[in-house]
C-alpha cells in the first residue's frame, strides 16, 4: 500500500481529533487534548519506530540470533528470580522470587525440547511445592506483620562461598571441551512413557513407595500429640445422646 | 561473537552453576527454616536443569529427563516433610528462626 507523505499526514491528523474528541469525553479542555492528539502521539509513533529500526539494525551487525535471545530472556529471569530468593528482606517476597525462578527453570526445560519435565516442574513444583511454601510460610509468621521478616547471618562469608562456587563452575564450564552432539529440540513424552515402563520401571515403583511414605510421614509429624487434641476437643450439643 | 547466541551446554551449565551458588548463599546465611528450604529448591533445580541439559546435548538417551522427573518427585516428598517438621518445631518454640530454636549449651 503506497503511502503518500499527504496521505500521512491526513491519517495523523484524523488520528489526533479522534484522541482529542476521546479526551474531551473524559473532561479534558480542547486545548490540552489537541495537544496530545496531534504533538505527542505522532511524537509517541516517531520514536517507535526509531527504536525499531535501531534494534533492527543491532540485530543484522551483532549477529543476533532469536534462540539466543530467548535463551538470554529465560536465564536472566531464573537468575534475577533466585537472586531475589537469596537476597529479599520479606519472606513472603522471598516465595515470589521462587514462584519466577521455577517459571524462569520450566521454560529453559521447554527451550530444550524436555515438554514432559517442563510441564511436570510447572504442575508439581509450582503447583504443588510452591503452594506448600506459601502456607508454611504463612502459617509461621503472624499474617499482621506488613512486612515479614527475613534475617540472614554472615552475608559477607556467604556470598564469597557463593561466588568460589560459581566461578568454579563457570571456569570448569567453559574449559572443558565437551563431548557434544548437534541436537535438535524434540518433544520427548513418548520416549519418556517408554522409558518409565522399560529401564526405569523398578525407580518409578520405589518413587511412589516413597510418596506414600512422605504423606504418611507428613502426617504423623505434623498432628498434633493425643493429649493436647483432647483439651480441645469440640463441643457438641447432640454427642451425650449418641454415646 | 556468534558464539555467544548459539546456546549449547556451556550455557546452561552456566546458569546451573550460577543456580546453584544462589541457592548455597540461600541455605548458608538465612536463618529462617522456611527459607533455607527455598534454598534447597533452588540448589535442586540447579542439579535438575544440569541432567536435563547433559541428556540433550550429550549423546546417550533420556536417562537425564527421567531423573530430572525423578529430582522433582523427591523434592516434593522432601517438602511435605521438611514442613510438616517445620510445622511441629513452630508449635513447640513459637519461632523458625534457626538461631532462637538452638538448644544446644553455649
Amino acid at each position: 500500500m503506497e503511502l503518500s507523505l499527504l496521505s500521512v499526514l491526513a491519517i495523523v491528523g484524523l488520528l489526533g481529533l479522534v484522541i482529542a474528541v476521546l479526551l474531551r469525553s473524559f473532561g479534558v479542555s480542547w486545548g490540552k487534548g489537541f495537544l496530545v492528539g496531534l504533538v505527542v502521539l505522532p511524537l509517541l509513533l516517531a520514536a517507535g519506530g526509531g527504536l525499531t529500526y535501531v534494534s533492527v539494525i543491532l540485530i543484522k551487525t551483532l549477529e543476533i540470533q532469536m534462540g539466543g535471545l530467548l535463551f538470554g530472556g529465560l536465564a536472566s529471569i531464573t537468575i534475577v528470580a533466585a537472586a531475589g530468593v537469596a537476597l529479599s528482606r520479606n519472606i513472603l517476597y522471598s516465595g515470589f522470587f521462587l514462584m519466577g525462578t521455577l517459571i524462569g527453570v520450566a521454560g529453559l526445560y521447554l527451550f530444550i525440547g524436555a515438554d514432559f519435565v517442563g510441564i511436570a516442574q510447572l504442575v508439581i513444583y509450582l503447583g504443588g511445592i510452591l503452594v506448600l511454601i506459601l502456607f508454611a510460610v504463612l502459617l509461621t509468621n503472624r499474617i499482621s506483620d506488613v512486612s515479614v521478616s527475613n534475617k540472614s547471618t554472615h552475608m559477607g562469608v556467604g556470598a564469597a562461598a557463593a561466588l568460589v562456587v560459581f566461578g568454579g563452575g563457570a571456569f570448569m564450564a567453559l574449559k572443558t571441551s565437551w563431548a557434544t552432539v548437534e541436537a535438535v529440540a524434540t518433544p520427548s513424552t513418548a520416549r519418556m512413557g517408554d522409558a518409565f515402563l522399560r529401564e526405569y520401571l523398578l525407580p518409578f515403583e520405589l518413587i511412589s513407595l516413597i510418596l506414600l511414605m512422605a504423606l504418611v510421614g507428613a502426617m504423623v509429624i505434623a498432628r498434633r500429640a493425643a493429649k493436647d487434641a483432647a483439651a480441645d476437643d469440640i463441643e457438641a450439643p447432640g454427642l451425650d445422646r449418641l454415646e | 561473537m556468534e558464539a555467544i547466541w548459539n546456546v549449547g551446554l556451556t550455557h546452561y551449565l552456566v546458569v546451573s552453576s550460577a543456580l546453584f551458588a544462589l541457592g548455597l548463599l540461600t541455605v548458608s546465611t538465612r536463618t529462617s527454616a522456611v527459607a533455607i528450604l527455598m534454598g534447597v529448591e533452588l540448589i535442586l533445580n540447579a542439579a535438575s536443569l544440569n541432567f536435563v541439559a547433559f541428556s540433550h546435548f550429550v549423546e546417550g538417551g533420556i536417562g537425564g529427563q527421567v531423573f530430572s522427573v525423578f529430582i522433582i518427585v523427591l523434592a516434593a516428598a522432601e517438602a511435605a516433610v521438611a514442613l510438616a517438621i517445620v510445622l511441629a518445631i513452630f508449635r513447640h518454640f513459637k519461632t523458625i528462626d534457626s538461631e532462637d530454636t538452638s538448644t544446644l549449651r553455649d
